[in-house]
């Protein structure tokens, strides 16, 4: 998987803040930051930089990417 | 399972219901004559919209506003599931509007046509539920 993202981990570590918050606070329904800690949603960039808005880091600290081997 | 889900597991059970049973008495057992087919046409279509209409408000009753939003996920899921359905539609489009008239007419129209309507209807709805099983 090429897109990772700490969204999970970063929750945890703001008052185990609910998926439910999460996607309230930044227009997403539970399912899609569902998807999104699972890796298999690739938000777009607005909600990528709202999630990032909402944990109060860079973006790079909640998404990375890596280039696919091969 | 979201809302959205729900909904397209819905319309599936829907068009099973009403056309699925259209189809294999048209197949097997319907007799000559235009009366009995449109009648079986007229219940299966208007049978699909009632039965699909009453399946969507129960959902709806029992579904809080804010689950029922649709977000940008939804959306992505949707333009991919309508335009796999389109390319269905065409080909069906093709096949019942160009190819078929050279040796066919009436219910041998008809019923392909309807077809690939409900196939085009069963496309957009698995392609969804697969997407939203397997991710975008």
């Amino acid at each position: 998987m090429a897109l990772q993202n700490r969204v999970r981990a970063l929750r945890f570590e703001h008052g185990e803040m609910t998926q439910a918050d999460l996607g309230r606070r930044i227009g997403l329904t539970r399912q899609t930051i569902a998807a999104i800690e699972a890796g298999r949603y690739s938000p777009s960039l607005e909600a990528a930089f709202r999630i990032a808005e909402v944990f109060g880091c860079p973006l790079t600290e909640v998404f990375s990417w890596t280039r696919d081997a091969g | 399972m979201s809302y959205r889900e729900h909904q397209a597991w819905l319309a599936l059970g829907a068009i099973a219901l009403t056309l699925g049973p259209y189809f294999v008495w048209v197949t097997l057992a319907a007799p000559e004559g235009p009366g009995p087919r449109l009648l079986a046409l007229g219940l299966a279509l208007g049978g699909e919209a009632i039965l699909l209409g009453l399946a969507l408000f129960w959902l709806q009753r029992r579904t809080s506003a804010e689950d029922r939003v649709r977000d940008e996920r939804d959306r992505e899921i949707e333009r991919r599931a309508t335009g796999a359905a389109f390319g269905t539609l065409m080909a069906g489009t093709i096949l019942v509007g160009v190819v078929l008239p050279f040796d066919r007419q009436g219910w041998d129209l008809i019923n392909p046509a309807v077809g690939a309507i409900g196939l085009a209807q069963v496309v957009q709805k698995a392609v969804a539920l697969w997407l939203y099983r397997r991710g975008v």
